[in-house]
């Protein structure tokens, strides 16, 4: 049996009591998946609890009734779409209740915007295959104290994102990077401003690290060989692909997927891996005459394409329905 | 209580491109999810607003499901029922219903819009969301709506002069008048236009068509806005007839259709709630004036192709031409019939040499007047603006021809064109036989290949890049171009309307050219 509400919560849901209702009801009219008692055990559950940890987190300095009021309003507002969406799930739940309190100053300062934006990111990287939401909250919660505006919130957030596995945002996390403080960027990356020349150079490269261990699968590894990891499975497997991909670089240098039907960007570093659906058909840089790489050609048989990046061939093979990328030997 | 959903308006563009924008990794997407960020007004173009506004009617407060305004993007799936083989196409574009669509144009646009249809189809409730769209609270909009009936007097409708200025005042111009506040409005509502006695509709006639009222020698300035009248049957049934003047000034007619029963359901909620759609007005779709203002001067820039114009051209030169009214060409019109008060059928009796079916000038008593071609100009760009075009396209003029036709156009029922089965609806059917003209005269300009050749529009394209600086052998070249072109048009040529139009051009250009070369040969 859920527990009952109490504390400042309780207070505005009395204070509101036909307001939340009529908003419950328009839930359940806009989304027929809306479940009302689902909705009541996350009030219980998280929200309730949030708005005691963060009013708690101020210690003695207690907040002001009408911020505590606007805070309950924004978090019960908020939870409806995350309730219909099916998105109240344990990272978020977890993120409200050890992520806000932190972030106490801007929560109380702008609710609206600063829980819209950590329910978001969470949500967003739950929903990303290989991306670890958890990771990206124990980063922002050890960056929270430093965090001086909803502005650096978002830059730090969006960095700690690509170290958290979003490898999509690695070129423009690496542009906020540098806009970073010293402790936001060692709370978001585990770098320090000197290693962001190194990371621009090398996409396997993780700071901190001798390693270059990518977070991405790895396909193959032999002693003496850098491991292979592989982007990308056919469409029958949940892969985007319908026949094995070949790869080229768009006119911007983007590494761009095509299976003869559809093109996809693509992106993997040592935090991770993406593909995204090109749907504005990128035009597709002529291909250089180069041979085929040596280290690349005597392990992977039958290749079809290949291109150089950073630190690595991404490669493509008849016998394959990923994009293959082997790492340089440093 | 008021159903809280129909305050919502859906994050989703209403109107995606077909070609999507290049998606790449974008590092602000992270904060992209289930919680929508509060919308900034400013954020949101017009034209998205003006769509959302028209969804929010069309789904939440009028619910049309008269999809009659269709647009195809690729192939549509096409069905023929009953042994009429009535068409019902699916269409693969976005569509329109018109009785939401041409009000909102009107409001857009600033024009005068006529809602027509029976009882209790929404034909009040529609212009009253126009009201509130203008930013007007409802009981305000409500308060100031005109309603029409026998004893409306001209003070009723414009105001009265100050009883005490009435007493002391030594000449009209000292009596003030309290003019009605409704006339100061952007959106102004007169509901069943025709019950109004005559002599008030020649005050309605000056503030709806001039923009100001008169009393007592007083002028009130009306400030731009947007006109939605209603009547329950423009067909003369109302209980004065519409004086002809303030027919014409009206911009487009469209017809109020009737409820679909399967969504009796949204109407018992709003039984049960006890509200009305006009109360539960989003606030995101209501227009500030600013933005009114924005939003017409951003229609007005559409652009209007060549392409486009010359079918609309084409089109209108159909219908004034008439030989038997005279002998000399420039009379050859119905409206100098019209002006002796004969009979077209009585001139046209003798009438002999061109195919009566296929002159589409045959099916109609009048011609195009300037007010309509403009009115027809403005609305085909409001139309484009609406979908969310910088440049009009034939689909969007193809579409609001009928509308800002209705009442302009009107047909001849003894024309032979009615007189075959298969179009004897259409003698009922206004919106469906002016779209059936439009159709045909495109048809016939794509026959003649007009795009492609057509040397009346080169000849004037060279005239108004301007004559100065016109050699005197190239002014004689073009005269003798002229008269070429007229010689083999009248071996070879039956007079129809766009002849007409042409040879009238053809003499204009030759006498400007002929003014010219006389000048040039003066200065020698």
């Amino acid at each position: 049996m859920a527990g009952l509400i109490a504390g400042p919560f309780a207070t505005y849901l009395s204070d509101h009591r036909d307001a939340c209702n009529q908003m419950v009801i328009a839930a359940r009219r806009a989304n027929q998946r809306f479940d009302a008692s689902a909705f009541g055990s996350a009030l219980t559950s998280v929200v309730a609890p949030a708005v005691d940890a963060i009013v708690a987190s101020g210690g003695t300095a207690g907040a002001d009734a009408a911020a505590v009021d606007r805070l309950c309003a924004v978090l019960y507002d908020v939870s409806l779409p995350l309730v219909a969406a099916g998105a109240f799930n344990g990272c978020i739940a977890e993120a409200w209740s050890s992520l806000l309190p932190g972030l106490r100053p801007l929560v109380l300062a702008d609710p609206r915007r600063v829980v819209t934006m950590v329910s978001n990111a969470v949500d967003t990287l739950t929903r990303t295959p290989g991306a670890r939401p958890r990771e990206w909250c124990a980063r922002m919660a050890m960056a929270a104290a430093h965090l001086g505006s909803v502005g650096e919130l978002e830059s730090t957030g969006q960095v700690a994102a690509w170290r958290a596995g979003m490898a999509a945002y690695r070129t423009g996390a690496l542009v906020l990077a540098e806009r970073l403080t010293a402790p936001q960027l060692a709370a978001a990356l585990d770098a320090a401003s000197a290693d962001l020349e190194r990371m621009r150079a090398d996409l396997w490269w993780t700071p901190g690290s001798t390693e270059r261990v990518p977070n991405v699968p790895e396909i193959a590894s032999a002693a003496g060989h850098a491991p292979i990891v592989g982007v990308g499975a056919f469409v029958g497997v949940d892969g985007p692909f319908r026949r094995p991909p070949v790869v080229a670089l768009d006119d911007d240098g983007r590494l761009v997927a095509s299976d003869g039907e559809e093109r996809w960007f693509v992106a993997a570093d040592a935090f991770g891996s993406a593909i995204v659906r090109a749907s504005g058909s990128p035009k597709l840089a002529r291909p250089a005459k180069r041979s085929r790489p040596a280290s690349v050609h005597h392990r992977i048989p039958e290749l079809t394409s290949w291109v150089h990046t950073p630190g690595a061939w991404a490669v493509t093979t008849s016998l394959s329905h990923a994009v293959l990328f082997v790492r340089e030997t440093p | 209580m008021p159903a809280p959903e129909m305050s919502h308006v859906p994050e989703a563009p209403t109107l995606p491109p077909s070609v999507p924008a290049a998606r790449a990794f974008d590092v602000a997407d992270l904060y992209q999810g289930p919680v929508a960020e509060p919308v900034v007004a400013d954020a949101v173009p017009l034209d998205e607003k003006l769509r959302q506004a028209y969804f929010w009617i069309v789904n939440q407060a009028i619910i049309s499901t008269h999809y009659d305004i269709e647009y195809h993007n690729g192939p549509s799936a096409a069905f023929a029922f009953g042994d009429s083989k009535t068409p019902v196409s699916l269409p693969s574009g976005q569509s329109y219903s018109s009785f939401v669509l041409l009000p909102l144009l009107t409001f857009a646009t600033r024009r005068r819009c006529l809602i027509v249809g029976g009882p209790g189809r929404g034909k009040t409730a529609s212009a009253t969301l126009m009201g509130v769209l203008a930013g007007y609270p409802v009981r305000e909009v409500r308060r100031s709506m005109q309603h029409g009936h026998p004893q409306m007097t001209t003070a009723d409708l414009l105001g009265a002069p100050l009883p005490a200025d009435l007493m002391t005042a030594k000449s009209a111009d000292d009596i003030r008048i309290g003019w009605r506040s409704w006339l100061s409005m952007r959106v102004r509502i007169v509901d069943e236009y025709n019950r109004i006695p005559t002599r008030t509709q020649s005050a309605l006639l000056t503030v709806l068509g001039d923009g100001y009222a008169e009393m007592f020698d007083q002028i009130y300035e009306c400030p731009p806005g947007a006109w939605f009248l209603t009547a329950n049957d423009d067909a003369g049934g109302g209980t004065y007839p519409v004086i002809e003047a303030l027919r014409d000034r009206i911009d487009v007619v469209v017809q109020a259709l009737s409820f679909n029963n399967r969504f009796l359901p949204e109407l018992l909620d709003r039984v049960e709630q006890g509200y009305r759609p006009e109360e539960v007005v989003p606030a995101q779709i209501v227009f500030t004036p600013d933005e009114l203002d924005r939003m017409h001067a951003a229609i007005l820039a559409v652009e209007l192709p060549e392409l486009v114009r010359r079918r609309l051209e084409f089109f209108a030169s159909q219908f004034e031409f008439f030989e038997p009214a005279a002998v000399q060409l420039e009379y050859m019109t119905k409206d100098t019939a019209r002006l002796a008060g004969v009979d077209l059928h009585l001139l046209g009796a003798g009438e002999t040499g061109r195919d009566r079916l296929a002159d589409l000038g045959t099916q109609t008593r009048n011609g195009l007047s300037v007010r309509a071609l403009q009115t027809l100009l403005i609305y085909a760009k409001a139309l484009a603006f609406f979908r969310g075009q910088t440049v009009v396209g034939i689909e969007d003029l193809r579409h609001v021809v009928p509308f800002v036709l209705h009442d302009k156009l009107l047909p001849d029922l003894d024309a032979p064109f009615f007189e075959v089965p298969a179009h004897e609806p259409l003698r009922v059917d206004r919106v469906g036989w002016i779209r059936r003209l439009f159709d045909l005269s495109c048809a016939d300009y794509d026959r003649q290949d007009l795009d492609r050749s057509d040397p009346v529009a080169d000849l004037l394209r060279q005239f108004r890049a301007g004559l100065a600086g016109v050699t005197e052998t190239e002014a004689t070249t073009r005269l003798e171009a002229i008269e070429r072109l007229l010689g083999e048009w009248s071996t070879a040529r039956k007079l129809y309307g766009t002849t007409y139009d042409d040879i009238l051009v053809l003499k204009y250009l030759h006498q400007r050219t002929t003014n010219y070369l006389a000048w040039l040969r003066w200065q020698g």
